[in-house]
Protein backbone atom coordinates (compact mmCIF):
# COMPACT_ATOMS: atom_id res chain seq x y z
CA UNK A 1 0.00 0.00 0.00
CA UNK A 2 1.81 3.55 -1.11
CA UNK A 3 1.08 6.17 1.42
CA UNK A 4 2.41 9.28 0.76
CA UNK A 5 3.66 11.11 4.26
CA UNK A 6 1.84 14.47 6.05
CA UNK A 7 5.11 16.25 7.44
CA UNK A 8 5.49 17.95 10.37
CA UNK A 9 4.61 21.04 9.14
CA UNK A 10 0.86 20.31 8.52
CA UNK A 11 1.37 19.67 4.56
CA UNK A 12 -0.38 16.91 3.58
CA UNK A 13 0.23 14.21 0.78
CA UNK A 14 -1.64 11.08 -0.50
CA UNK A 15 -2.68 10.33 3.05
CA UNK A 16 -5.07 12.97 2.53
CA UNK A 17 -6.96 10.36 0.33
CA UNK A 18 -6.95 7.88 3.28
CA UNK A 19 -8.58 7.34 5.63
CA UNK A 20 -7.68 7.46 9.33
CA UNK A 21 -8.96 4.01 10.01
CA UNK A 22 -7.42 2.85 6.57
CA UNK A 23 -4.05 3.94 8.06
CA UNK A 24 -4.55 2.32 11.29
CA UNK A 25 -5.31 -1.16 9.87
CA UNK A 26 -1.71 0.02 7.53
CA UNK A 27 -0.06 -0.18 10.38
CA UNK A 28 -1.49 -2.93 12.03
CA UNK A 29 -0.37 -4.91 8.87
CA UNK A 30 3.68 -3.73 9.71
CA UNK A 31 3.17 -0.27 7.69
CA UNK A 32 5.41 2.66 9.69
CA UNK A 33 4.25 5.64 7.52
CA UNK A 34 0.74 4.68 8.36
CA UNK A 35 1.87 5.02 11.75
CA UNK A 36 3.59 8.25 10.85
CA UNK A 37 0.44 9.56 9.50
CA UNK A 38 -2.04 9.10 12.20
CA UNK A 39 1.03 10.09 14.41
CA UNK A 40 1.43 13.46 13.00
CA UNK A 41 -2.15 14.12 12.79
CA UNK A 42 -3.43 13.27 15.96
CA UNK A 43 -0.70 14.38 18.52
CA UNK A 44 -1.53 17.65 18.63
CA UNK A 45 -4.60 17.86 19.00
CA UNK A 46 -4.32 14.64 21.48
CA UNK A 47 -1.83 16.68 23.64
CA UNK A 48 -4.11 19.80 24.07
CA UNK A 49 -6.84 18.08 24.86
CA UNK A 50 -4.52 16.33 27.41
CA UNK A 51 -2.97 19.29 28.95
CA UNK A 52 -6.39 21.17 29.80
CA UNK A 53 -7.03 18.69 32.09
CA UNK A 54 -3.70 18.19 33.64
CA UNK A 55 -1.47 20.86 35.85
CA UNK A 56 2.08 20.83 34.72
CA UNK A 57 4.07 19.42 31.48
CA UNK A 58 5.38 16.36 32.92
CA UNK A 59 1.89 15.10 33.84
CA UNK A 60 0.61 15.86 30.21
CA UNK A 61 3.51 14.18 28.73
CA UNK A 62 3.14 10.84 30.49
CA UNK A 63 -0.92 10.84 29.69
CA UNK A 64 -0.28 11.45 26.07
CA UNK A 65 2.48 8.49 26.16
CA UNK A 66 0.13 6.43 28.01
CA UNK A 67 -2.84 6.96 25.34
CA UNK A 68 -0.52 6.19 22.46
CA UNK A 69 0.98 3.05 23.95
CA UNK A 70 -2.76 2.12 24.60
CA UNK A 71 -3.60 3.00 20.83
CA UNK A 72 -0.68 0.69 19.85
CA UNK A 73 -0.94 -1.82 22.42
CA UNK A 74 -5.03 -2.22 20.88
CA UNK A 75 -4.44 -1.67 17.33
CA UNK A 76 -4.99 -5.31 16.83
CA UNK A 77 -8.40 -5.06 18.08
CA UNK A 78 -9.53 -2.19 16.09
CA UNK A 79 -11.90 -2.68 13.47
CA UNK A 80 -11.87 0.40 11.50
CA UNK A 81 -15.55 1.54 11.63
CA UNK A 82 -14.95 5.23 10.47
CA UNK A 83 -14.38 5.68 13.55
CA UNK A 84 -10.80 6.29 14.44
CA UNK A 85 -11.07 9.97 15.82
CA UNK A 86 -13.69 8.95 18.44
CA UNK A 87 -12.06 5.86 19.20
CA UNK A 88 -8.40 7.84 20.26
CA UNK A 89 -10.29 10.18 22.05
CA UNK A 90 -11.97 7.38 23.97
CA UNK A 91 -8.66 5.84 24.85
CA UNK A 92 -7.82 9.40 25.86
CA UNK A 93 -11.06 9.57 28.04
CA UNK A 94 -9.75 6.60 29.99
CA UNK A 95 -6.76 7.49 30.45
CA UNK A 96 -7.99 10.91 32.45
CA UNK A 97 -10.28 8.63 34.32
CA UNK A 98 -7.78 6.24 35.31
CA UNK A 99 -5.20 8.76 36.22
CA UNK A 100 -8.23 10.87 38.34
CA UNK A 101 -8.66 7.52 40.12
CA UNK A 102 -4.85 7.38 41.61
CA UNK A 103 -4.33 10.88 41.97
CA UNK A 104 -8.19 11.68 43.45
CA UNK A 105 -7.14 13.80 46.01
CA UNK A 106 -4.59 15.52 44.55
CA UNK A 107 -6.68 16.13 41.13
CA UNK A 108 -10.07 16.32 42.20
CA UNK A 109 -9.69 20.39 41.26
CA UNK A 110 -6.56 21.12 38.99
CA UNK A 111 -4.80 24.40 40.10
CA UNK A 112 -4.11 27.10 37.44
CA UNK A 113 -0.59 27.19 36.47
CA UNK A 114 0.68 30.83 36.05
CA UNK A 115 2.75 30.03 32.95
CA UNK A 116 -0.06 28.23 31.40
CA UNK A 117 -0.98 31.93 30.40
CA UNK A 118 0.61 33.42 27.10
CA UNK A 119 3.22 36.56 27.86
CA UNK A 120 1.54 39.32 25.89
CA UNK A 121 2.47 43.35 25.32
CA UNK A 122 0.91 45.04 28.25
CA UNK A 123 -1.88 46.35 26.17
CA UNK A 124 -3.51 43.07 25.84
CA UNK A 125 -3.26 42.69 29.43
CA UNK A 126 -7.07 42.48 29.23
CA UNK A 127 -7.13 39.89 26.99
CA UNK A 128 -5.21 38.18 29.35
CA UNK A 129 -6.76 38.22 32.10
CA UNK A 130 -9.68 37.27 30.66
CA UNK A 131 -7.57 34.26 29.34
CA UNK A 132 -6.49 33.48 32.65
CA UNK A 133 -9.67 33.46 34.41
CA UNK A 134 -11.17 31.00 31.44
CA UNK A 135 -8.47 29.14 31.65
CA UNK A 136 -9.32 28.91 36.28
CA UNK A 137 -12.63 28.17 35.44
CA UNK A 138 -12.07 25.61 33.09
CA UNK A 139 -9.98 23.60 35.33
CA UNK A 140 -12.57 24.52 38.25
CA UNK A 141 -15.07 22.20 36.00
CA UNK A 142 -15.62 19.05 37.24
CA UNK A 143 -13.74 16.36 35.39
CA UNK A 144 -16.56 14.75 32.74
CA UNK A 145 -17.94 18.68 31.86
CA UNK A 146 -13.97 19.70 31.25
CA UNK A 147 -13.50 16.87 29.05
CA UNK A 148 -17.20 17.48 27.51
CA UNK A 149 -16.19 21.52 26.81
CA UNK A 150 -12.84 20.66 25.31
CA UNK A 151 -14.09 17.89 23.30
CA UNK A 152 -17.04 20.06 21.46
CA UNK A 153 -14.88 23.43 21.70
CA UNK A 154 -11.87 22.40 21.09
CA UNK A 155 -12.00 18.61 19.06
CA UNK A 156 -15.28 19.82 17.34
CA UNK A 157 -17.08 16.66 18.32
CA UNK A 158 -20.82 16.50 18.06
CA UNK A 159 -22.57 16.05 20.87
CA UNK A 160 -23.51 12.30 20.10
CA UNK A 161 -19.62 11.93 19.70
CA UNK A 162 -19.07 12.97 23.03
CA UNK A 163 -21.37 10.90 24.73
CA UNK A 164 -19.79 7.90 23.10
CA UNK A 165 -16.56 9.00 24.16
CA UNK A 166 -17.75 9.33 27.18
CA UNK A 167 -19.69 6.24 27.60
CA UNK A 168 -22.58 8.21 28.55
CA UNK A 169 -26.15 8.82 27.20
CA UNK A 170 -26.07 11.90 24.63
CA UNK A 171 -28.61 13.55 27.06
CA UNK A 172 -26.15 12.84 30.08
CA UNK A 173 -23.40 14.26 27.32
CA UNK A 174 -25.60 17.69 26.36
CA UNK A 175 -25.95 17.96 30.34
CA UNK A 176 -22.39 18.25 30.95
CA UNK A 177 -21.96 20.78 28.00
CA UNK A 178 -24.96 22.89 29.34
CA UNK A 179 -23.81 23.61 32.46
CA UNK A 180 -19.65 23.69 31.15
CA UNK A 181 -21.16 26.54 28.92
CA UNK A 182 -22.80 28.22 31.63
CA UNK A 183 -20.28 28.24 34.35
CA UNK A 184 -17.71 29.36 31.62
CA UNK A 185 -20.00 32.18 30.80
CA UNK A 186 -20.90 33.34 34.47
CA UNK A 187 -16.55 33.62 34.69
CA UNK A 188 -16.88 35.78 31.76
CA UNK A 189 -19.16 37.90 33.00
CA UNK A 190 -17.33 37.90 36.42
CA UNK A 191 -14.20 39.19 34.59
CA UNK A 192 -15.82 41.73 32.35
CA UNK A 193 -18.04 43.61 34.87
CA UNK B 1 -36.69 17.76 24.65
CA UNK B 2 -35.07 14.14 23.98
CA UNK B 3 -34.06 14.46 20.21
CA UNK B 4 -34.70 9.87 19.07
CA UNK B 5 -32.70 10.12 15.86
CA UNK B 6 -29.76 11.52 14.06
CA UNK B 7 -31.29 14.81 12.77
CA UNK B 8 -32.35 15.46 15.93
CA UNK B 9 -29.41 15.33 17.61
CA UNK B 10 -27.60 17.50 14.59
CA UNK B 11 -30.38 19.66 15.31
CA UNK B 12 -29.38 20.08 19.07
CA UNK B 13 -26.05 20.54 18.46
CA UNK B 14 -26.94 23.88 16.44
CA UNK B 15 -28.74 25.20 18.81
CA UNK B 16 -26.25 24.33 21.41
CA UNK B 17 -24.12 26.56 19.51
CA UNK B 18 -26.05 29.30 18.47
CA UNK B 19 -27.34 29.66 22.34
CA UNK B 20 -23.15 29.59 23.38
CA UNK B 21 -21.93 31.41 20.73
CA UNK B 22 -20.47 34.16 23.00
CA UNK B 23 -18.65 32.10 24.90
CA UNK B 24 -17.64 29.57 22.36
CA UNK B 25 -16.37 32.68 20.12
CA UNK B 26 -14.24 34.32 23.27
CA UNK B 27 -12.47 30.95 23.94
CA UNK B 28 -11.83 30.37 20.22
CA UNK B 29 -9.83 33.89 20.61
CA UNK B 30 -8.73 33.92 24.26
CA UNK B 31 -8.27 30.41 25.43
CA UNK B 32 -4.69 29.40 26.69
CA UNK B 33 -2.16 28.38 25.29
CA UNK B 34 -0.83 24.57 24.78
CA UNK B 35 3.06 24.07 25.46
CA UNK B 36 4.79 22.70 22.02
CA UNK B 37 5.13 18.59 22.57
CA UNK B 38 8.36 17.84 23.38
CA UNK B 39 10.55 16.38 19.99
CA UNK B 40 11.68 13.71 22.54
CA UNK B 41 8.17 12.51 23.64
CA UNK B 42 7.70 12.32 19.73
CA UNK B 43 10.82 10.16 19.29
CA UNK B 44 9.67 7.68 22.53
CA UNK B 45 6.37 7.16 20.71
CA UNK B 46 7.43 6.60 17.58
CA UNK B 47 10.29 4.52 18.71
CA UNK B 48 7.55 2.34 20.84
CA UNK B 49 5.33 1.89 17.70
CA UNK B 50 8.09 0.44 15.15
CA UNK B 51 9.60 -1.85 17.62
CA UNK B 52 5.76 -2.92 18.40
CA UNK B 53 4.57 -3.95 14.70
CA UNK B 54 8.40 -5.09 14.56
CA UNK B 55 8.06 -7.63 17.31
CA UNK B 56 4.63 -8.81 15.51
CA UNK B 57 6.35 -9.45 12.76
CA UNK B 58 9.30 -11.62 14.24
CA UNK B 59 6.33 -13.58 15.86
CA UNK B 60 4.55 -13.94 12.59
CA UNK B 61 4.86 -17.74 10.93
CA UNK B 62 5.68 -16.45 7.70
CA UNK B 63 7.24 -13.47 7.37
CA UNK B 64 8.91 -13.49 11.19
CA UNK B 65 12.55 -13.63 10.99
CA UNK B 66 13.46 -16.99 12.53
CA UNK B 67 10.32 -18.50 11.03
CA UNK B 68 11.24 -16.53 7.48
CA UNK B 69 14.37 -18.60 8.02
CA UNK B 70 12.99 -21.99 8.61
CA UNK B 71 10.37 -21.85 5.99
CA UNK B 72 12.84 -21.12 3.81
CA UNK B 73 15.42 -24.04 4.69
CA UNK B 74 12.48 -26.37 4.44
CA UNK B 75 11.54 -25.35 1.67
CA UNK B 76 15.26 -25.44 -0.20
CA UNK B 77 15.33 -29.05 1.53
CA UNK B 78 12.43 -29.84 -0.03
CA UNK B 79 13.81 -28.57 -3.41
CA UNK B 80 16.71 -30.32 -3.32
CA UNK B 81 14.86 -33.83 -2.12
CA UNK B 82 12.72 -33.64 -5.20
CA UNK B 83 15.16 -33.06 -7.44
CA UNK B 84 17.69 -35.63 -6.07
CA UNK B 85 14.44 -38.38 -6.62
CA UNK B 86 13.26 -36.87 -9.68
CA UNK B 87 16.48 -38.04 -11.52
CA UNK B 88 16.91 -40.77 -13.95
CA UNK B 89 18.96 -43.22 -12.80
CA UNK B 90 21.72 -43.09 -15.01
CA UNK B 91 21.87 -39.15 -14.36
CA UNK B 92 21.81 -39.86 -10.42
CA UNK B 93 24.49 -38.01 -8.55
CA UNK B 94 26.54 -40.48 -6.54
CA UNK B 95 25.43 -40.46 -2.92
CA UNK B 96 28.26 -38.86 -0.79
CA UNK B 97 30.20 -40.75 1.45
CA UNK B 98 29.29 -41.55 4.69
CA UNK B 99 30.64 -40.79 7.84
CA UNK B 100 28.46 -42.68 10.00
CA UNK B 101 28.77 -46.03 9.89
CA UNK B 102 26.01 -47.53 7.68
CA UNK B 103 26.87 -51.31 7.83
CA UNK B 104 23.45 -51.83 9.48
CA UNK B 105 21.75 -49.24 6.91
CA UNK B 106 22.97 -51.56 4.50
CA UNK B 107 22.00 -54.83 5.35
CA UNK B 108 19.45 -56.87 3.76
CA UNK B 109 16.86 -58.07 6.37
CA UNK B 110 17.05 -61.54 7.98
CA UNK B 111 13.53 -62.23 6.18
CA UNK B 112 14.68 -61.16 2.90
CA UNK B 113 18.21 -62.99 2.94
CA UNK B 114 16.13 -66.76 4.19
CA UNK B 115 13.82 -65.91 1.00
CA UNK B 116 16.69 -65.27 -1.28
CA UNK B 117 18.61 -68.06 0.43
CA UNK B 118 15.80 -70.94 -0.12
CA UNK B 119 15.34 -69.58 -3.57
CA UNK B 120 18.56 -70.31 -4.42
CA UNK B 121 18.80 -74.10 -2.97
CA UNK B 122 15.29 -74.60 -4.86
CA UNK B 123 17.24 -73.66 -7.91
CA UNK B 124 20.11 -75.74 -7.26
CA UNK B 125 18.02 -78.51 -6.27
CA UNK B 126 15.85 -78.31 -9.18
CA UNK B 127 18.82 -78.41 -11.59
CA UNK B 128 20.87 -81.03 -9.94
CA UNK B 129 17.25 -83.68 -9.84
CA UNK B 130 16.95 -82.45 -13.58
CA UNK B 131 20.90 -83.48 -14.47
CA UNK B 132 20.88 -86.33 -12.34
CA UNK B 133 17.27 -87.32 -14.15
CA UNK B 134 19.33 -86.32 -17.58
CA UNK B 135 21.88 -88.62 -16.57
CA UNK B 136 19.90 -91.53 -15.48
CA UNK B 137 17.96 -91.79 -18.97
CA UNK B 138 21.12 -91.02 -21.37
CA UNK B 139 22.98 -94.30 -19.44
CA UNK B 140 19.73 -96.61 -20.02
CA UNK B 141 18.57 -95.19 -23.85
CA UNK B 142 20.56 -96.21 -27.10
CA UNK B 143 20.64 -92.32 -27.96
CA UNK B 144 19.48 -89.18 -27.00
CA UNK B 145 18.86 -85.54 -28.57
CA UNK B 146 19.08 -82.81 -26.37
CA UNK B 147 17.47 -79.59 -28.20
CA UNK B 148 17.12 -76.20 -27.54
CA UNK B 149 13.99 -74.42 -28.87
CA UNK B 150 13.03 -70.90 -28.83
CA UNK B 151 8.86 -70.18 -28.46
CA UNK B 152 6.66 -67.39 -29.42
CA UNK B 153 4.10 -65.47 -27.33
CA UNK B 154 1.87 -67.20 -29.61
CA UNK B 155 3.19 -70.66 -28.59
CA UNK B 156 4.58 -71.20 -32.22
CA UNK B 157 8.32 -72.82 -31.94
CA UNK B 158 10.65 -69.84 -33.60
CA UNK B 159 14.07 -72.00 -33.20
CA UNK B 160 15.16 -75.59 -32.85
CA UNK B 161 18.93 -76.44 -32.14
CA UNK B 162 20.61 -79.63 -31.67
CA UNK B 163 22.65 -79.13 -28.70
CA UNK B 164 24.02 -82.39 -27.71
CA UNK B 165 23.16 -85.71 -29.69
CA UNK B 166 24.45 -89.33 -29.31
CA UNK B 167 23.90 -92.46 -30.42
CA UNK B 168 25.60 -95.16 -28.99
CA UNK B 169 27.39 -97.32 -31.39
CA UNK B 170 29.68 -99.82 -29.50
CA UNK B 171 30.02 -98.09 -26.36
CA UNK B 172 30.02 -94.51 -28.33
CA UNK B 173 28.69 -91.93 -29.12
CA UNK B 174 27.81 -91.35 -32.52
CA UNK B 175 26.07 -88.31 -34.65
CA UNK B 176 23.18 -89.24 -35.89
CA UNK B 177 21.12 -87.49 -38.46
CA UNK B 178 18.06 -89.42 -38.60
CA UNK B 179 18.12 -89.47 -34.96
CA UNK B 180 18.60 -85.91 -34.83
CA UNK B 181 15.26 -85.26 -37.38
CA UNK B 182 13.77 -87.71 -35.49
CA UNK B 183 13.91 -85.86 -31.98
CA UNK B 184 13.07 -82.38 -33.89
CA UNK B 185 10.06 -83.85 -35.74
CA UNK B 186 9.10 -85.11 -31.86
CA UNK B 187 9.57 -81.48 -30.24
CA UNK B 188 7.67 -80.07 -33.41
CA UNK B 189 4.18 -82.26 -32.23
CA UNK B 190 4.61 -80.75 -28.71
CA UNK B 191 3.32 -77.48 -27.44
CA UNK B 192 5.04 -75.38 -25.16
CA UNK B 193 5.00 -72.18 -23.39
CA UNK B 194 6.30 -69.14 -24.49
CA UNK B 195 10.15 -68.86 -23.84
CA UNK B 196 13.05 -70.56 -24.28
CA UNK B 197 13.31 -74.19 -23.26
CA UNK B 198 15.60 -77.42 -23.43
CA UNK B 199 14.17 -80.88 -24.10
CA UNK B 200 15.72 -84.21 -24.26
CA UNK B 201 14.83 -86.89 -26.79
CA UNK B 202 15.75 -90.59 -25.62
CA UNK B 203 16.10 -93.51 -28.20
CA UNK B 204 15.57 -96.48 -27.37
CA UNK B 205 17.34 -99.35 -29.74
CA UNK B 206 20.44 -98.18 -31.19
CA UNK B 207 20.21 -96.46 -34.12
CA UNK B 208 16.93 -95.98 -33.89
CA UNK B 209 14.07 -93.56 -32.75
CA UNK B 210 12.18 -94.57 -29.70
Amino acid sequence: MALALTDDTGRHGATDQISDDQLMLAYRRGDKRAFDALYTKYKNPLHGYLYRHCNSETQTAELFQDVWVRVIASSSRFEGKGRFRSWIFTLAHNCLVDFYRKNEKQQQHTTYEESAGGNGPDDEAGDRELRSALDKSLRRLPLDQRQAFCLREEQGFSIKEIAVIQNVSAEAAKSRLRYAYKKLKESMRGQRS
Amino acid sequence: MKPNDRNSWVQEDHEMAAEFHDIAKAWQKEKPEVPSLQAALDRKVKKFAYSQIEDELQQNWLFGQGPRLATAATLFFAIGVYFVFSLPEEGRAPEPARKVDSSIERRPSATRLANQREADLNFAREAWEKARWEQTQKATASGWVKLSLVVSDQGNIEKIDVVESCAKRNGHCEEDSDLNTYAIDMVKRKSYKPGVHEELILSNRQGQPN
